[in-house]
């Protein structure tokens, strides 16, 4: 995993970059307000010497008795009034941050959302991409607040560090030096359990992701059916408990690696801890401290060991999560798809492909090899191939979605890079793997075409051309269902059901020039494809449309035939002229002509 | 179940169930007990700690004190010093501990009750994923499987700032009756005070909830590689960015509104701790000067009251989780006490049984079947498969054609009828014995993100490990190509829930491999329900030359729409709404001019006039 070995940010880069979004998100005035509450809030070890104040001053009250009550009252009121002061500050301090940060994570997910959006199609076959991308999604947005509040808190630390310093040094600094020397070990140590904490987490959630997938094989319905027949229980759970099992035995090799140090170099801090007290009692015996002293040291040696771990985590945290905002600024430079070209006028398409061949991002396999052809306004044309043979990819980069790997492509003369948005406008496109969009019927039809106003009637007349209407008013809220299971009372459609709603999806889309569809029928039974063949003419009227279908009788209705062989289009022509010779087409007609038309088989 | 046992979390009636918490730690107890004890014991030791180091440093300021005034020396101190730096290594040696404790035990959980969850879906009617009922109870229930761990550990936390809290206040006892009265005043008002910030948490957590879920859908809509496409055609953007941005705006108010209201509650408890703390001194300084308190006394005075502004806070918490995870627990108590009432149908397994030949593989007689909550789906269904023959399963779309291949296949009970498998009931068959005989090819197949070898081994895994089976089987549904060209051959994860280098197949490639589930082991029947839906002319024609080659002598159920295929049957069986329309072979059904007809008619007519010539 190449994660293992990345490098910690540099913490400075870090800060830039986060104080930097802080900055585009328009709170830099939040961002000053919240650092000056937390710098006050170090003021922390300060109130030790207080507390030490007003103990001194209280056992000057039990051996002198009421002349020292002035005094006495004195130290509590001022160190019990910085205690409330403190915290009361924290009450400012924690709403204003936390206000920040909420507003800001929001901030930040907007922008990466809005980026993937745009993002150029190509991004999504890149696995590293799709790595960066999960885990900007994971939680990622928190990291970026963190990574602020983290430089923040360091110094907050930093200071309270000091205080707790500067006050054992005025008291003894013999005991200042001990007791930090003492503490550097732990640091040390600390720092290289994160890391290792870090690379194991890195594995961790791939397991983790890994065992939440099990989890849903063993127990959602969708699987079922062959887990159930199959009796695959036992095997799939065993696999869970394996992950489990082994997740396991890696935090717990970790935490064994680390035990026997931990404990030793703690042995090292408390042994310096007891040298502290013991000095601090022998200057109290000699006279050169009050008893207040013992106290304040007890508190000092805490805060300062604890602070400066704290410090120094804080520092380490910025420089691991870092890495989010490495990916985050990585992904924001990302290319996008630049829909332009003007798209208000009414004119003609006709797309050409010149010497076009196409390999995926990543991938040395030619999927297109050296197609050319035109398609005129009008025209009726069926795909047919192999599976693999590259049509679903040839209808990709029609729709501009890839750009071709040599040869271009022709908008009306124009390169479709330059004409994507008029495209786009014109085509309406209905993919194999279709979106089942989680929202109700009328939805579902409306986002065939989003940049026309539509009468409303419109739907009823596209669910009407693909026989569903019936079905829609049978409904208790007819078009306003919703489908899937994200809202309450959202209901399911059958294969076939969702086949013809994503047909009236594409024919809602009615000022469309060229219409595409991939596989329209593989779900339908013989006679709604009969139906909808019948009609074809009548549907698609005068567009151009792009028939992609693996029943060929379905051929039968479109005026040209391209036959698509490992990548090239290897014959195009009319139904009859390729069925007359020895075609590919022919032979893959006859193959499923057999069926229907001879006598014996 | 009752309804009313049924209530989901709702943080305004904040009631712990007694039966649910015992049946959870029992629970938990017979999973492991000796690590439970070990770890109850560690956390109580532990919640113990901070009160004896109070204890400690207040008797060594009052032994300095009276030291210094008397004027001996400082070797007595030094064992108590020793001691108090003993407890402070102690503590930190203790706390990791029950951090590798927690581990093992949070291990052991999650494996146990995926396992009762696993004994449960083995024998749950699979109806019940149908009804609506039952489907919710059994989505809830399934929510997490870390809920065991968690609700042990809710409890423990509860229980360590409980114990540390009363050791505490002994502590206080000791010390002075001022304090602990003070101290008990405190707690007794910071605690309703903890749990109404923990209330006030939860409650927008789960208000903010819904709006996450439906945020996060749209989110995964422009995230997912698989709808990049649809994405960017539909051309998308703008209405999924406005989607998300209205639910995700509301869920940002809601987390605005609690950050900035609980946080100031927590505060709130500790500006309150500070506030008595302060009074509590001037009582202190007064039994100062009567003599009733010592130096050492005093730092109890004022640690005592930073320790219990702590524990006062986590306890509302501590009692708000342990709320909330019993009510997950409740719907698991729930599940794994479902009694399936399987009424076991007078089985007339004398006469019954009689009736049906051997040789029949499949027998069905006035079978009907609905699914919950709807209409019948299949009505008095009869007819007999017999050993050798081929059956083609034809009918439009909603016919109930892959409702009678679930009820074949064992998954679903017939409401009314029998059914029998080689003359014998299925009430009395168990699945086993239709595994070893039967392989299936479901229409809506499942695309497990799992290597390529497991993908198909899984229609018989103990073979899973055969590498020449695996491949055999591939061979057979013309995926061998398709498996050549991946990585790792068979070992290629496919998909990319979790492995991000697995290999992402088109509809007809997925066909191909889910196909070859069937083909392994080469069982005696095989029930096929659309294999050619994405197939290619070319394939689908080996498809079904390679049925017709290598099922002779096998007993085969074919369902396509392609219907063509009909032709290669030994019988036609047409379903039109749940019932048996028409059977026979393809000649008389051609004959009879009813629906076969015409559904055959209205396919074959897209291939008329073009008679290839031989």
């Amino acid at each position: 995993m190449n994660e293992n070995k990345r490098k910690r940010a540099s913490i400075f880069r870090t800060i830039q970059r986060a104080v930097n979004i802080v900055y585009l998100a328009g709170h830099v005035k939040d961002l000053v307000f919240v650092s000056v509450w937390i710098l006050i809030g170090a003021l922390t070890s300060y109130t030790a010497v207080l507390n030490a104040e007003f103990l001194n001053a209280a056992a000057d009250f039990v051996v002198n008795g009421n002349q020292a009550l002035k005094s006495v009252i004195f130290w509590l009121l001022i160190w019990g009034g910085a205690e409330l002061f403190l915290s009361v500050m924290d009450i400012f301090a924690d709403r204003a941050t936390g206000r920040m940060w909420v507003q800001i994570g929001y901030f930040v997910e907007k922008r990466v959302l809005g980026k993937v959006l745009k993002l150029k199609l190509s991004y999504f076959d890149d696995v590293e991409v799709q790595k960066k991308i999960s885990l900007v999604k994971h939680g990622f947005t928190g990291k970026i607040s963190g990574v602020v509040d983290l430089s923040l808190y360091s110094l907050k630390s930093a200071v309270s560090f000091g205080t707790a310093l500067l006050i054992l040094i005025s008291l003894n600094w013999k005991i200042a030096c001990i007791v930090f020397a003492a503490t550097v070990p732990t640091l040390w140590l600390s720092r290289y359990q994160t890391e290792e904490e870090y690379k194991l987490n890195q594995w961790n959630s791939f397991e983790g992701q890994m065992q939440r997938y099990l989890a849903l094989v063993l127990t959602k319905r969708k699987y079922v059916k062959e887990m159930r027949f199959y009796q695959l229980y036992d095997y799939v759970e065993q696999k869970y408990d394996q992950s489990v099992n082994k997740v396991y035995g890696e935090q717990i090799k970790l935490t064994r690696r680390f035990l026997l140090l931990s404990v030793l170099t703690n042995l090292l801090v408390y042994g310096s801890v007891a040298c502290a007290l013991a000095m601090i009692c022998m200057d109290i015996f000699s006279g050169k401290s009050e008893i207040g002293s013992f106290m304040l040291v007890y508190s000092s040696v805490n805060n300062m060991r604890n602070y400066m771990r704290q410090t120094y985590q804080n520092i380490n945290r910025v420089g691991s999560d870092g890495r989010y905002l490495e990916d985050y600024e990585e992904i924001m430079n990302y290319q996008e798809e630049k829909i332009c070209g003007s798209s208000d006028n009414d004119e003609d398409v006709e797309i050409t492909f010149e010497h076009v061949s196409f390999r995926y991002p990543g991938s040395d396999r030619e999927v297109l090899h050296d197609v050319n052809l035109t398609i005129r306004q009008g025209e009726k044309i069926a795909i047919v191939g192999e599976n693999g043979s590259g049509k679903s990819t040839f209808v990709a980069l029609l729709m501009g979605l890839y750009e071709p790997t040599e040869g271009r492509i022709l908008v009306n003369g124009k390169n479709l890079n330059e004409q994507l948005s008029f495209l786009r406008d014109r085509v309406s496109c209905t993919t194999q793997d279709f979106l089942h969009y989680q929202g109700t019927i009328n939805e579902n039809i409306e986002i065939g075409d989003l940049r026309h106003s539509h009468a409303e009637s419109d739907i009823q007349n596209v669910l009407q051309k693909v026989h569903l209407q019936d079905y829609v008013d049978a409904l208790e809220k007819q078009g306003n269902t919703y489908l899937g299971n994200l809202y309450e009372g959202s209901i399911d459609l059958s294969g076939g059901q969702w086949q013809k709603l994503v047909i009236a999806r594409n024919l809602y889309k009615d000022q469309a020039k060229i219409m595409v569809l991939d596989e329209p029928t593989a779900a339908l039974d013989p006679v709604s494809e009969s139906e909808l063949y019948s009609e074809f003419a009548n549907l698609t009227a005068d567009k151009t449309v792009l028939l992609i279908s693996h029943r060929l009788g379905a051929a039968k209705v479109v005026d040209r035939i391209l036959v698509f062989d490992d990548g090239s289009v290897v014959e195009d022509g009319t139904h009859s002229s390729l069925l007359g010779r020895d075609s590919l087409f022919a032979k893959m007609y006859q193959a499923q002509a057999q069926w229907y038309v001879n006598q014996s088989i | 179940m009752g309804d009313n046992s049924m209530e989901t979390f709702d943080p305004e009636k904040l009631r712990l169930d007694r039966t649910v918490i015992f049946w959870g730690l029992k629970w938990a107890f017979d999973i492991d007990r000796w690590t439970l004890i070990l770890w109850t014991v560690l956390f109580s030791v532990n919640a113990v700690v901070p009160s004896v180091f109070m204890k400690i440093t207040s008797d060594i300021v009052d032994q300095i004190s009276q030291n210094v005034e008397s004027g001996s020396g400082i070797g007595a101190v030094y064992p108590r010093l020793i001691a108090l730096v003993c407890v402070m290594f102690f503590n930190i040696f203790m706390g990791s501990i029950p951090n590798i404790v927690m581990k093992r035990l949070d291990t052991k959980y999650s494996i146990g009750m995926q396992r009762r969850m696993c004994e449960f879906m083995k024998k749950v009617p699979v109806s019940y994923f149908d009804d609506p009922r039952t489907a919710k109870i059994m989505s809830m229930a399934q929510k997490d499987e870390r809920t065991l761990g968690e609700f042990v550990q809710s409890f423990f936390y509860l229980l360590y700032n409980v114990i540390s809290i009363v050791s505490v206040l002994v502590l206080a006892f000791n010390t002075s009756f001022v304090l602990l009265l003070v101290a008990a005043v405190f707690i007794l008002c910071s605690v309703p005070i903890g749990i109404y910030g923990a209330k006030r948490d939860w409650k927008s957590w789960v208000g903010a909830s819904e709006y996450w879920n439906i945020a996060q859908y749209f989110q995964n809509l422009a995230f997912k590689a698989e709808y990049a496409k649809e994405v960017r055609i539909l051309g998308l953007k703008d209405r999924i960015f406005q989607k998300w941005d209205e639910q995700r705006k509301k869920a940002l108010e809601l987390e605005i509104e609690n950050t900035v209201k609980t946080t100031s509650v927590w505060s709130m408890v500790g500006v309150f701790g500070n506030i008595m703390r302060l009074l509590v001194m001037f009582a202190a300084i007064a039994l100062l000067r009567v003599g009733q308190l010592t130096l050492g006394g005093l730092t109890i005075f004022f640690s005592v009251f930073e320790s219990v502004c702590g524990s006062c806070s986590s306890i509302g918490y501590d009692i708000m989780n342990l709320y909330r995870i019993s009510c997950d627990l409740k719907f698991k108590k729930a599940l794994f006490e479902l009694e399936f009432d399987r009424e076991k149908k007078l089985i007339e397994e004398a006469d019954g049984s009689c009736n049906v030949p051997e040789d029949a593989v499949f027998a069905c007689q006035n079978v009907s079947f609905s699914y919950p909550g709807s209409g019948e789906v299949l009505s008095d269904l009869s007819f007999q498969i017999n050993k050798g023959e081929i059956v083609a399963l034809v009918g439009e779309n909603g016919a109930g054609k892959s409702t009678l291949i679930k009820l074949l296949l064992g998954l679903y009970k017939p409401d009314r009828g029998s059914l029998y498998f080689h003359g014998v009931n299925y009430e009395t068959l168990d699945t086993e014995t239709l595994v070893k005989q039967i392989g299936v090819v479901f229409q809506d197949f499942v695309k497990f993100d799992f290597m390529v070898r497991e993908n198909v081994g899984f229609g018989n895994v103990s073979e899973i490990s055969d590498d020449a089976v695996i491949h055999q089987a591939l061979e057979k549904s013309m995926a061998s190509h398709i498996v050549k060209r991946m990585p790792d051959g068979i070992n290629t994860y496919m998909g990319r829930w979790y492995e991000q280098n697995g290999v992402r197949m088109s509809g007809g490639e997925w066909q191909r491999i889910a196909a070859a589930r069937a083909y392994i082991s080469d069982r005696d029947i095989m029930i096929m329900d659309e294999p050619a839906a994405m197939l290619d002319p070319i394939a689908e024609m080996q498809q079904f030359r390679e049925i017709r080659q290598s099922f002779r002598g096998k007993t085969a159920i074919l369902i396509s729409h392609r219907i063509g295929f009909a032709r290669l049957a030994d019988k036609i069986l047409v379903l039109d709404q749940g019932r048996l329309a028409e059977s026979g072979i393809h000649e008389e059904l051609m004959e009879n001019k009813g629906i076969y007809y015409r559904l055959f008619s209205e396919q074959a007519r897209w291939y008329e006039g073009s008679e290839c010539d031989e």
